[in-house]
């Protein structure tokens, strides 16, 4: 199998136990925040330790987040975490935290917060490296800023108090509408260092941009961009005037002079026919999604009322009486 | 882990076929490269898709949804999770959300006695034994249920206890076979497209 990325640099990572808060941590450099595993007032080694162990389980798929929680949770009552007074023989000076809120280590807000955390930011650094290679760039130019996690509360929602994604998009230098920028575009490092005064930014080219974000990147296929009018620039002639043409391309290059015009033509045509009825497949499988969103929207009253009664079928008698 | 294989016999086109048979070891992974690419992207679409649309047991049981299938999306885009060889391009989700795309999954419990499957939304996304002593949870005599007193001092079932439970497969859970075909076409088009233009 690969190496995969996400994985990989991960594991690069070294252990940081740290009395900072979060705001101290953001005064720390991008590369040190790109190659630590740190979490604010997390002062135990071995807790981040834990932590680190835990992250890189669900990287491997071989935990889910739930799984991921409980044994992080675990780990904190091991050590002797209590959030009013921190771990024991702690020296450093960390004030008490409220039980179960953010600063709460053992909190699941706070366990799920880091662990999201780390584990999409593993994973976006992966979907950049895996995004830039050289066929990836041709036929996928651009991203795209698209929701990927569902929120409660999402930012720039009257309820949030919070300044929305395409607000912050502007104010890093992207044109408003639909957030597409190619991607060497300098406007991914600047969502990702909060230009416009950001603080919860995470300091990175790749999502998530900022803690809690839901938002993720969807690839911008190469006919897309040319319509919405992105200047493409011509890998191909500049890797032919590089003399950088890979072994490859050249080889398929070469194969295709041989078989002759009319081969390509019938070729293409015929993978255009394939791609389109693909596309249409998609386009009902979108469909058959949205349908079935809106049927169990419609039925949620109805099946919450079965649900109630399943479960108090399950009750011992006299509580049920 | 779960793996999906893509070869060019599988797509359909004699005359792809024909080409890829004219070349040595590099020109066939360059080009399984770009057929793995696109067919990478159309699955993460497909689980971004379906992490946005279905909500049915968290809606159920009046809780938040845990972007499971959201996680899934992002395990698929992960750098390695495709790679590309003479023969085919391969597609591995390091997620477990995945595995019953392609087949029936029976999950039996590995540390515990039995399985506590979440039937309150206190519960939903939550290992009991998170909630165990901060919830006071119990097992009622004679029940297969973990619950807690609620605020009335009345039973509330929180997990049902199972001996094992099978998920039957659904292939909708990821794209089906001519979208993966067109995907691999597109990936083979783009890809042609830009070494013709190196001649």
């Amino acid at each position: 199998m690969a190496l995969n990325h996400a994985i990989a640099q991960w594991r690069s990572r070294k252990v940081f136990p740290t009395e900072f808060s979060s705001a101290e941590l953001r005064t720390m450099s991008r590369e040190f925040r790109q190659r630590a595993v740190f979490s604010a007032r997390m002062t135990n080694a071995d807790a981040v330790k834990g932590l680190a162990d835990v992250v890189d389980e669900i990287l491997q798929g071989k935990i889910d987040m739930a799984t991921g929680r409980l044994r992080l949770f675990r780990k904190l009552k091991q050590l002797g975490y209590d959030p009013a007074v921190g771990f024991p023989q702690d020296m450093a000076d960390v004030p008490p935290a409220e039980a179960g809120s953010l600063r709460d280590l053992s909190s699941a807000s706070r366990i799920d917060l880091m662990l999201e955390t780390n584990v999409r930011m593993a994973q976006g650094y992966g979907r950049m490296v895996a995004g830039n290679t050289e066929a990836a760039r041709y036929a996928f130019p651009a991203w795209e800023l698209v929701r990927v996690y569902w929120r409660q509360v999402p930012r720039g929602s009257e309820e949030s108090h919070s300044v929305g994604w395409q607000r912050r998009w502007t104010d890093a230098g992207g044109q408003a509408g639909r957030m597409i920028e190619l991607k060497d575009s300098k406007v991914w490092q600047a969502l990702g260092d909060g230009a416009g005064g950001y603080d919860d930014a995470l300091g990175n080219p790749f999502p998530p941009f900022a803690f809690n974000s839901g938002f993720g990147w969807k690839a911008v296929p190469r006919a897309e961009c040319v319509k919405l009018g992105l200047e493409l620039k011509d890998e191909g002639k500049r890797q032919k005037a590089e003399g950088s043409l890979l072994p490859g391309d050249a080889e398929v290059a070469d194969a295709l002079t041989k078989l002759g015009p009319e081969f390509s033509k019938t070729l293409l045509d015929g993978l255009e026919d394939i791609a389109r009825k693909g596309e249409d497949a998609t386009r009902t499988a979108r469909r058959r999604e949205y349908d079935r969103a809106r049927s169990d929207l419609a039925t949620t009253t109805e099946r919450r009322e079965a649900h109630r009664a399943f479960v108090e079928s399950l009750l011992p008698k006299e509580e049920a009486a | 882990m779960s793996t999906l294989k893509i070869s060019i016999s599988d797509i359909g086109s004699p005359e792809l076929t024909k080409l890829m048979d004219s070349l040595s070891g590099n020109g066939r992974v360059s080009m399984n490269e770009a057929i793995g690419a696109e067919a990478q992207e159309l699955t993460y679409e497909h689980l971004r898709a379906i992490a946005a649309a279905r909500h049915a047991t968290a809606q159920k049981l009046g809780a938040s949804p845990t972007n499971f299938m959201a996680g899934a999306a992002e395990a698929v885009q992960a750098a390695g999770a495709m790679e590309a060889s003479a023969d085919a391009a391969e597609i591995t989700i390091d997620h477990p959300g995945v595995a019953r795309a392609l087949r029936d999954v029976e999950i039996r419990p590995t540390t515990t006695k039995a399985l506590a499957i979440p039937i309150d939304a206190i519960a939903y996304g939550r290992r009991a034994a998170e909630l165990w002593d901060s919830l006071k949870l119990f097992i009622p005599k004679g029940t297969r249920i973990i619950a807690m007193r609620g605020e009335d001092k009345k039973i509330r079932p929180l997990y049902i206890l199972c001996s094992s439970v099978t998920q039957k497969q659904d292939r909708t859970l990821l794209p089906s076979e001519e979208e993966y075909r067109g995907a691999a076409a597109r990936g083979a088009i783009a890809y042609l497209q830009r070494v013709s233009r190196l001649n």
